[in-house]
């Protein structure tokens, strides 16, 4: 089963990353060399790719939510308490999930900046790591350090810290914990970048002036970090409203996210309009978000992580 | 090897409109899945369509099994014919095909209440194509569906993490003083749930349908803070195998491959809710060759052959008598007469009722 949440989202990044080439190409005129005009046309593959994969079904699902057999299809969300509490719930798991990504990734981004280049290499790929094995994978290894008979667990009872095993996970402690090491890289990236963006010398010449140090760090070194920090939280928060894999197999069914109600939907029910309503609503939910979210942050930024 | 049913999509016959919006979908090659639309590429460049038989099932060990006993024969007797195999079943997208006129799939694997009903617009009658009917379990076989595997909702539970206690039946499992530990059980409203919580309430096999909502919640909330829900077989062989619950609702094959590693796991049989895989053809397919492919799998000598590979039973009568004698004490077709059976028919008219009452309990704190 796909990753709902990271499907959509690399349909979104592509967007976004299209959008950022077209104008790139557009403000270029200036120094366009001879046969320049060429280069517009790399751009129509991934126009068409995402026409056909993204907008035609975006649109399909739309017409869907309203036809099959009608709008009623959304009055489930006032009808059902189930899926206003699980859109409450995913927006929580969301919430919770880029706090902790925040308070990991800032310091390990932090390290990455203050180390040598080869240090900041290893660092990095340590980052990235989880994505050479699949999600699935990934998350199953949870389960086996997270679970009742878990390494976890099992330590802690035989060195006699704990009488009863933890509930670290079919609950929200374990979905946070497996969405958190997922999405960590779309955190530390973002911020690493906004770092390395700070001139060297702007900490010290605060130093010179007679800062602490805490004092530089939290006036002139935080704020120019402050446009990655949004832009990591912006993603991290839109990725997580998607999640599937992660939920179902660390959380419990009073916990679920909109997705497993949309898969329950469309695969147990075959009401595929009501699971298309789902998906708008939670779809339309997120765009409000980033549009609230560029009211902070220029949309070009959270991309580019302020470049 | 269960899947869920399914409420169904209106067939082709009654909304043209949705049709044509299927139809939409599947020529632009945008339909809801991407398998379905592959697949539909692959019909309209113009694969020998005509001259296959697709079989479809859950997968894994069982479709193995299906694989070598009866596709592969099949495929010796029939060289004129390509046996196809894809997986896993999935109601859904069989509607969607019937639906869409883009029939892909010919022979397929369907439980529980899929098959009556309002599901029988998207399938072929049996009827007429030399099948051994007469000699099939009557109550896994109607005009659309042909029971062929039987298999068992069945109570598994630790022989070492219940003090030598050994559970009798349901009500044992409800009872956290006398057996405590953690449960397994599946989330799904369809698959014995309900039964299992009314049995264990004392209600007899016989009163079970209507299923009454209210006292299996109430009794499901007994036991609620300490059961964990599964979703896949696979699920609730982990559960029990890493001792993580006491006792699981599992299917009686999942624990026979357990055993045999060595896990202390045992079934009691007690009270064990039946079911039958059964197969189906969606109405526009290649009926002709499905109907071979399904005879020939239902024959009294092939039905019986599955049980040598995986422990579900034979739903052909005449099969019993051929099942490998060392099989049989794992096979629940053997205890029948302690076994409980669902009212598919109840369960089929009132599906979108069942899973909206379980939605609301499951999903709610």
């Amino acid at each position: 089963m796909a990753e709902l949440g990271e499907v959509d989202m690399s349909g979104a990044t592509n967007a976004t990353n299209a959008t950022a080439t077209t104008t790139g190409a557009a403000a270029a005129p200036a120094r366009r060399r001879p046969g320049g005009t060429g280069w517009n046309l790399l751009v129509w593959p991934a126009l068409v790719f995402l026409a056909v994969l993204f907008l035609l079904p975006f649109f399909q699902t739309a017409l869907r939510s309203v036809t099959d057999p009608g709008p009623a299809n959304y009055a489930i969300f006032w009808t059902d308490p189930v899926y206003a509490r699980s859109l409450v719930t995913t927006f929580l798991t969301a919430l919770v999930v880029t706090v902790s990504a925040l308070l990991i990734a800032y310091p390990y981004a932090y390290l990455m900046y203050r180390s040598t280049p080869v240090m900041a290499g290893v660092l990095t790929l340590l980052v990235i790591l989880p994505f050479f094995t699949s999600l699935l994978v990934r998350t199953y290894a949870w389960t086996v350090w997270l679970q009742q008979t878990g390494v976890i667990n099992s330590a802690l009872l035989d060195l006699g810290v704990i009488d009863a095993p933890l509930p670290l996970m079919r609950n929200l402690l374990g979905v946070a914990i497996g969405m958190t090491h997922s999405l960590l890289p779309f955190m530390v990236f973002p911020i690493y970048a906004s770092m390395r963006r700070i001139s060297p010398a702007l900490v010290p010449a605060a130093r010179s002036l007679g800062a602490t140090g805490a004092f530089a760090f939290r006036t002139v070194f935080l704020p120019l970090t402050a446009p990655g920090v949004i832009s990591g939280s912006l993603i991290v928060f839109v990725m997580s409203l998607g999640y599937y894999v992660t939920p179902a197999l660390l959380g419990s069914p009073n916990n679920a996210m909109l997705s497993e109600l949309i898969v329950n939907q469309v695969e147990q029910q075959v009401e595929f309009g009501i699971g298309s309503a789902i998906g708008i609503v939670l779809l339309a939910l997120t765009l409000v978000f980033l549009f609230l979210g560029t009211r902070v942050v220029r949309f070009k930024d959270i991309v580019t992580g302020g470049r | 090897m269960p899947h869920p049913p399914v409420r169904r999509v209106e067939p082709p016959s009654r909304t043209l409109d949705r049709r044509q919006l299927l139809r939409l979908a599947g020529l632009t090659g945008l339909a809801g899945t991407g398998a379905l639309s592959l697949a539909g590429c692959a019909s309209a460049f113009g694969t020998q369509r005509a001259d296959s038989v697709v079989f479809v099932s859950d997968g894994g060990e069982y479709q193995q099994a299906e694989r070598d006993v009866w596709l592969t024969p099949f495929q010796e007797l029939r060289p004129d014919l390509r046996v196809a195999e894809d997986v896993p079943k999935n109601y859904a997208k069989l509607q969607a095909m019937v639906a869409s006129d883009n029939v892909l799939w010919d022979l397929v694997t369907a439980t529980g209440d899929f098959g009556y009903g309002g599901d029988r617009d998207f399938l072929e009658d049996f009827a007429g194509h030399g099948l051994p009917l007469d000699e099939l379990m009557p109550e896994y076989t109607n005009e659309s569906i042909v029971g062929h595997t039987m298999f068992s909702n069945v109570l598994a539970y630790r022989t070492d993490k219940l003090g030598g206690k050994k559970p009798e039946g349901w009500a044992d499992f409800f009872d956290l003083d006398k057996f405590p530990g953690k449960r397994g059980l599946r989330n799904f409203p369809s698959g014995a749930v309900l039964e299992i919580a009314l049995t264990a309430d004392g209600v007899a096999p016989g009163d079970l349908y209507p299923l009454d909502f209210d006292r299996a919640f109430r009794k499901l909330d007994t036991i609620r803070h300490e059961t964990v829900f599964w979703t896949t077989g696979a699920q609730s062989a982990q559960l029990i195998a890493d001792g993580e619950v006491s006792m699981t609702q599992v299917w009686n094959g999942r624990v026979f491959n357990l055993q045999k590693e060595g896990a202390p796991i045992e079934i009691q049989w007690n009270e064990h809710f039946i079911q039958a895989d059964s197969m189906v053809v969606p109405r526009g397919s290649n009926v002709e060759h499905a109907m071979a492919l399904a005879k020939h799998c239902l024959s009294a000598e092939n039905n019986a052959k599955l049980s040598r590979h995986i422990p579900y039973g034979p739903t052909n009568l005449e099969s019993l008598k051929l099942v490998e004698k060392s099989m049989l004490d794992h096979l629940p077709t053997s205890y029948l007469d302690i076994g409980i059976d669902f009212d598919n028919k109840w369960l089929n008219a009132h599906r979108a009722e069942v899973d909206s009452k379980w939605q609301n309990w499951v999903r709610s704190t």
